[in-house]
């Protein structure tokens, strides 16, 4: 192994990394880093600590004890330190000096030359080569292994080890200087890739674009305001809000954004260093809620070429509604393999590229609103991608039973699926609804406005009653007393913490339905139970019966108790007539 | 209980239980793979951090000797949770301090503890623009201007991250 051509290819890496744009002139770029090289590590240890300068090795009586398991040492340090027979070169000392080995090596570097080596190839950036190997940050020394030998298979180049010595002439001159005009110098871990890597992760506060689900949903009218809240001041306040979010977005829920933070954007220009680990980063999770910065990512990547492996494991869309597949086309080649979840919110002319749905990480793919989404394309996706667990058709009119129960048959993980729609209601029917219960444990189920029976809810009731939290089956109008109220009056169900039956016209019954209500209430939970005007009228007529038949029964135990005959005080009939 | 001695690239040594000692999982492995059954009394020289430093670290060990840290696995838990009120003001030091506790996290590789001083010095970087970043680091633009204004340019699609 020669380690003149990995000292070679180090630098060699870190030369090609900036800007790809722009080549820089060779030996200019070449002065740079080893200006900077020379003096962070030799001037500040000189100037912190005297015993620290070098980090030489350790004086053998002071670890005889290692010494004595030398043998056991070398060998599990083969791992780390790619071979003992090299150690002796200066070259060594780059594993050396960044991950110090603990052995305690004698015919290592002892004399001043092969120190003063030492700390030269202590050099700003210890382990370059990783700068663009990792994917996720080594935090282990133990790592460094890994990208030495990515480096050793790269082709080398013009650097040899006569560089590096030319170049320890010149950086010692320049450390003269350095020491003299910058009395601050930058901390070595501003420079080590894995370390800035990670506290640029941290900057960035993770924020995505989405819509707050309102905890509970406007009502239509005053009139259902005062019935859901049955407090005339509450109802009117609840009831202006709804009127003013409504003309202010047109009726759409409104969505969150962030205060600007531009965290991570301030890392991009600092420089170049920083600038190739904060992309890598902010290319992780990538989110658009703006044309125009969208096509600027796209203009961004039609110049740049391909990455190898994309790092993208989260790409959102939110209502780009003009963004064109031909955009999107090109975009997706850079940021497929890795996804996790794909979001396309209200974007109705995209659909996600066969590319984008490789590597079957998949789990969450939300597309509500498009127009263009069918059955092929979802029965696709359920071949594709075994373990997705969230899928929001909402509003996707061409979808029908057909793909549906290709997702339920092919995605048992499933445990979040929306299907509500204001059209094509038909082309969901029980047969998707029975598919579902049967292979999935689904929590949350969005059927609004689909053409499902009395017949599917029990099928859904019997199967899935443990792993059921939320229920839509607003506008189901085939829905009738057959099923919700005699599935709650079994005990089925017993998990649903949202239900929304808006527009169940069918539906009379509420008497089970409200004791369930009840007894979670008593446990200390909620249950949210959405009516529309009708269905919350007949439910606060239920509660108002249900009260009357309570408070009647407690005043007739009350009067039965007061004219007990035989409890050994006077008579009430006794009082009236003296 | 074993124990062991941590020998400081200074020469100071440290006499720790073998569990403090084992939040370093480099530490650990060593042990593991070399000190057999009888581990009282192991030695182990950290060459490259400073007496003060490593007592800064075995401090922060020996406090959170019991504490469980979840797991690697999850980066996005992880990246969301606060730094812990213990550690905040453990990591109340001055910044050459800060960044050599950082380093020998990172070198000894002591997970949660790197995380931490990383979180440190992330919420001192929110909210800055570049040229104060450079400044509170002293860290050098090596941009050209031009090149500096093609970054700009080709990365509007960030301006909000």
């Amino acid at each position: 192994m020669n380690f003149n051509n990995k000292r070679g290819s180090f630098k060699r890496s870190r030369e090609e990394l900036p800007l790809n744009s722009n080549q820089i002139n060779q030996d200019k770029e070449f002065s740079r880093p080893l200006k900077r090289s020379s003096s962070p590590t030799l001037y500040s240890s000189s100037n912190s600590n005297s015993n620290s300068t070098i980090n030489l090795p350790k004086t053998p009586e002071k670890s005889r004890h290692v010494i004595g398991k030398r043998n056991k040492l070398l060998t599990s340090f083969k791992k780390a330190f790619s071979s003992k027979n090299d150690q002796s070169s200066s070259s060594s000392n780059v594993c050396q000096n960044v991950f110090q080995s603990p052995i305690s090596d004698d015919e290592d570097s002892k004399s001043t030359t092969s120190s003063i080596l030492s700390s030269q190839s202590n050099s700003p950036c210890p382990s370059p080569t990783s700068q663009f190997n990792f994917q996720t940050p080594p935090s282990s020394p133990l790592n460094f292994n890994k990208s030495l030998t990515l480096s050793l298979d790269k082709p080398c180049h013009d650097f040899s080890f006569d560089d590096n010595v030319n170049n320890l002439h010149i950086s010692n001159l320049s450390l003269t200087t350095t020491t003299t005009t910058n009395t601050h110098q930058c901390h070595e871990i501003f420079q080590i890739p894995e370390i800035v890597s990670k506290i640029i992760s941290f900057v960035d506060l993770p924020f995505l674009p989405h819509e707050e689900s309102p905890i509970r949903r406007r009502p239509l009218s005053y009139q259902h305001a005062l019935l859901i809240y049955k407090d005339e001041s509450k109802a009117q306040r609840v009831w202006n809000d709804a009127m003013e979010s409504s003309t202010r977005n047109q009726g759409n829920p409104e969505t969150k954004r962030s205060v600007s933070q531009n965290n991570l954007y301030g890392c991009l220009l600092v420089n170049k260093l920083w600038y190739n680990i904060t992309l890598e980063i902010s290319t992780n999770k990538l989110f658009f809620t703006n044309e125009s910065k969208w096509l600027n990512f796209v203009n961004k990547t039609r110049k740049t070429p391909k990455r190898k492996v994309s790092n993208t494991s989260l790409f959102i869309m939110h209502k780009i509604t003009k963004a064109k597949q031909e955009d999107l086309e090109i975009v997706a080649p850079s940021i497929s393999g890795n996804l996790e979840w794909i979001e396309m919110y209200i974007c109705p002319k995209i659909l996600p590229t066969f590319s984008m749905l490789q590597g079957s990480l998949l789990k969450k793919l939300i597309l509500p609103g498009s127009k263009i989404v069918n059955d092929e394309f979802i029965t696709k996706v359920s071949l594709m991608c075994p373990k997705l667990e969230i899928l929001d058709l909402r509003a996707c009119e061409l979808i029908s039973d057909n793909s549906i129960v290709q997702i339920a048959q092919n995605c048992s993980n499933l445990i979040n699926l929306n299907l509500g729609r204001h059209l094509n209601g038909h082309l969901i029917t029980d047969n998707s609804l029975i598919n579902l219960s049967r292979n999935t444990k689904i929590q949350t189920l969005g059927m609004a406005g689909c053409a499902i029976t009395d017949r599917g809810v029990w099928e859904l009731a019997i199967n899935c009653s443990d792993s059921l939290q939320r229920l839509s089956i607003n506008n189901c109008y085939m829905l009738t007393n057959l099923s919700l109220p005699s599935i709650f009056q079994h005990g089925y169900f017993h998990n649903v913490s949202v239900l929304e039956i808006r527009k169940l016209l069918n539906l009379t019954n509420f008497k089970s339905i409200l004791q369930y209500q009840k007894a979670k209430q008593s446990q200390g939970e909620i249950v949210l139970i959405e009516g529309c005007e009708v269905l919350e009228l007949r439910m606060r007529q239920e509660e108002w019966r249900y009260e009357m038949k309570r408070s009647s029964m407690i005043l007739n135990d009350v009067f039965n108790w007061a004219n007990d005959e035989n409890d050994g005080d006077v008579p009430l009939s006794y009082l009236v007539m003296n | 209980m074993s124990e062991i001695t941590l020998t400081s690239s200074d020469n100071e040594s440290f006499k720790v239980e073998k569990k403090i000692a084992e939040r370093s999982i480099l530490i650990k492995n060593m042990i593991g793979d070399l000190a057999g059954d009888d581990d009282d009394g192991f030695e182990i020289p950290i060459p490259n951090v400073r007496s003060t430093v490593l007592k800064k670290v075995i401090e922060w060990a020996t406090h959170h000797k019991d504490t469980s840290f979840p797991d690697d696995e999850d980066e996005d838990s992880r990246k969301s949770a606060p730094v812990d009120e213990w550690d905040k003001e453990f990591l109340k030091v001055d910044q050459e301090m800060l960044y050599e506790i950082i380093l020998a996290a990172n070198y000894l590789n002591i997970r949660p503890l790197l995380d931490a001083g990383c979180k440190v010095v992330a919420e001192m970087i929110r909210g800055k623009s570049p040229e104060e970043i450079r400044r509170t680091f002293n860290i050098v633009n090596d941009f050209s201007p031009e090149e500096e204004e093609a970054i700009k340019r080709e990365n509007e699609w960030a301006e909000d991250r």
